[in-house]
């Protein structure tokens, strides 16, 4: 499908294939990415998407497929030229990935300070800005084990956005987070997405947050791309059991067929919630 | 039988693939070593850490190594009246062997495990994937510093070790034997030491390198969650044993063949 975002795609996949212990996560996965875009990637838990992201963000090489980076098939690169690719990305780690023995500083600065090479004086204000972007200013001498994990999450959310990567990737960025907060993280991502042109991609099972703030969504159902396309047409473009699960994760209510049913929102008609959701969203590229 | 055999073949497998993965480890820290390009605050903080935070424990051990080879060799001293001979075979025995030996041991079990623990912490939490997601190499960025570091600090608490040695050996010849400590020292003068001095700091440096690349492979290589770490821990600690006695032999005999 093509994006709404302009230009060529920063990512481009055809035919991925990849395996765990011989066991197929991912199928025949083909996606283009473009600069601007703010793509949802949704589906139920353990359907791929994690691996999915490892695949784009060259953490994990498939099986068999193509990519391609910023136009460039990521399997011929030398070292040096993947090293420069991996610098203008930027993953939020599920499980934060914070470094233990940095503070809340040093952690956000690390990006800039050991993979662009700058200065601790250049980079401060860059990550000064990106706390107080995630409400976290005043947090900078505090050690990861000293914050809750919701304060951690948004540290690992600030850490990316300091560097300002031209793909940005959050892996689950509002679970664990107080209403408050997840609405503020995603207004966050839509907005740096908006103003910096990068291409955001956010994989997460809270779509009643996710969906307004897209442009685009990905579906991954048994590790096949079940639907792509724009979020407004989800529910009549998507096949039955998309649409059915984004129902149930709007309603808050479990779909018997998935095995990890999305958290409560406290909806009550399926349809309803879908509707009042999409109606809402319109992406912002 | 079968299940047996299967069992040993699984086990021999398993020990040459570690082998083979060590042997990658060492080979991969050596070339992140050149050009220098570690990051040096993590090296200072690992120098603090692993070389200053160790003195203690390689003071005491020092010292009770040094006074126990004094007691060993009381019994002969006393039989034979040999006092002169006690700071020659002490002085021998700490420099040589004891010494860089029993101190090797007591810092694979502090700062190995403790590196093996760590790193291995820090693969489950997916700090190491984040580094590489950064575009930075785990290993120039956690292990160059930690193998600079531990060798380093090996060689230099050897160096204290030797002489808390050679003090704990007086002082146990002062006060346990009635040997005046005079006599121990021109014991100590009448042979040359330096070889084995020179000797015992080779063996230091080669036990530091053991005890690195065995702690960065183990937890750099750690599955299976806190378990694994666990594993990875008690995995490091057994095999940096055993490569410093085979670090030590094959120094020894290189050394008495030239």
């Amino acid at each position: 499908m093509r994006g709404e975002g302009i230009g060529e795609p920063v990512v481009s996949v055809r035919g991925l294939v990849h395996r765990i212990g011989g066991r197929p996560i991912l199928k025949d996965v083909s996606l283009d990415l473009y600069p601007g875009e703010v793509v949802g990637l949704i589906g139920p838990g353990g359907s791929g998407k994690t691996q999915l992201i490892r695949c784009l963000v060259t953490l994990t090489w498939p099986a068999r497929g193509d990519l391609k980076l910023f136009g460039r098939p990521v399997g011929l690169l030398r070292r040096r030229r993947l090293r420069e690719c991996r610098t203008r990305i930027g993953l939020q780690f599920q499980n934060f990935a914070l470094f233990d023995y940095l503070d809340v500083w040093n952690n956000v600065a690390f990006p800039l300070l050991h993979a662009r090479g700058m200065r601790p004086d250049e980079a401060d204000l860059l990550v000064r800005s990106a706390l107080e972007r995630v409400g976290l200013s005043g947090s900078e001498a505090k050690l990861p084990s000293e914050l809750s994990g919701g304060m951690r999450r948004r540290v690992a959310i600030a850490r990316v956005m300091a560097a300002a990567p031209e793909i940005a990737v959050f892996d689950d960025p509002v679970a664990g987070l107080d209403p408050v907060n997840s609405a503020k993280i995603m207004a966050l991502l839509r907005d740096y997405a908006s103003t910096s042109g990068s291409l955001v991609l956010v994989a997460t099972h809270d779509l009643d947050r996710l969906l307004p703030i897209t442009s685009r969504v990905v579906a991954v159902f048994g590790g096949r791309v079940a639907y792509d396309g724009p979020t407004s047409a989800l529910m009549t473009g998507a096949p039955d059991e998309v649409r059915r699960f984004v129902a149930a994760a709007l309603s808050g209510e479990a779909d018997p067929d998935l095995d990890d049913p999305p958290a409560r929102s406290g909806r009550s008609s399926p349809g309803d919630a879908a509707a009042a959701v999409l109606g809402k969203s319109g992406g912002v590229s | 039988m079968k299940p047996l055999l299967a069992g040993f073949g699984r086990e021999l497998l398993d020990s040459l693939a570690r082998v083979g993965s060590l042997n990658v480890m060492f080979y991969r820290t050596l070339r992140a070593l050149f050009p220098p390009r570690y990051d040096r605050e993590e090296l200072f903080r690992q120098l603090h850490r692993i070389g200053v935070r160790s003195l203690p424990i390689v003071v005491l051990t020092a010292l009770l190594v040094g006074v126990i080879m004094v007691l060993q060799s009381m019994t002969y001293v006393r039989k034979t009246g040999a006092t002169g001979f006690v700071g020659a075979g002490a002085g021998l025995a700490v420099l040589s062997e004891l010494g860089p030996s029993l101190i090797g041991l007591m810092f694979s079990g502090r700062v190995g495990a403790n590196a093996a623990a760590e790193l291995g912490n820090m693969v489950i939490s997916e700090q190491v994937e984040a580094l590489r997601a950064l575009a930075i190499d785990p290993i120039r960025f956690l292990v160059a510093p930690r193998f600079i570091a531990i060798v380093t600090s090996l060689v230099l608490l050897t160096v204290v070790g030797d002489l808390c040695g050679l003090v704990g050996g007086a002082m146990a010849c002062h006060w346990l034997l009635d040997i005046d400590w005079r006599t121990y020292l021109a014991g100590l003068m009448e042979v040359d030491l330096l070889d084995d001095f020179v000797v015992g700091l080779c063996k230091a440096a080669a036990f530091g390198g053991v005890i690195s690349t065995v702690s960065s492979n183990y937890g750099l290589t750690v599955t299976g969650g806190a378990q694994g770490v666990g594993r990875a821990v008690n995995g490091c600690v057994v095999t940096t044993a055993l490569g410093i006695f085979i670090a030590d032999y094959v120094i020894t005999w290189v050394w008495f063949q030239i």
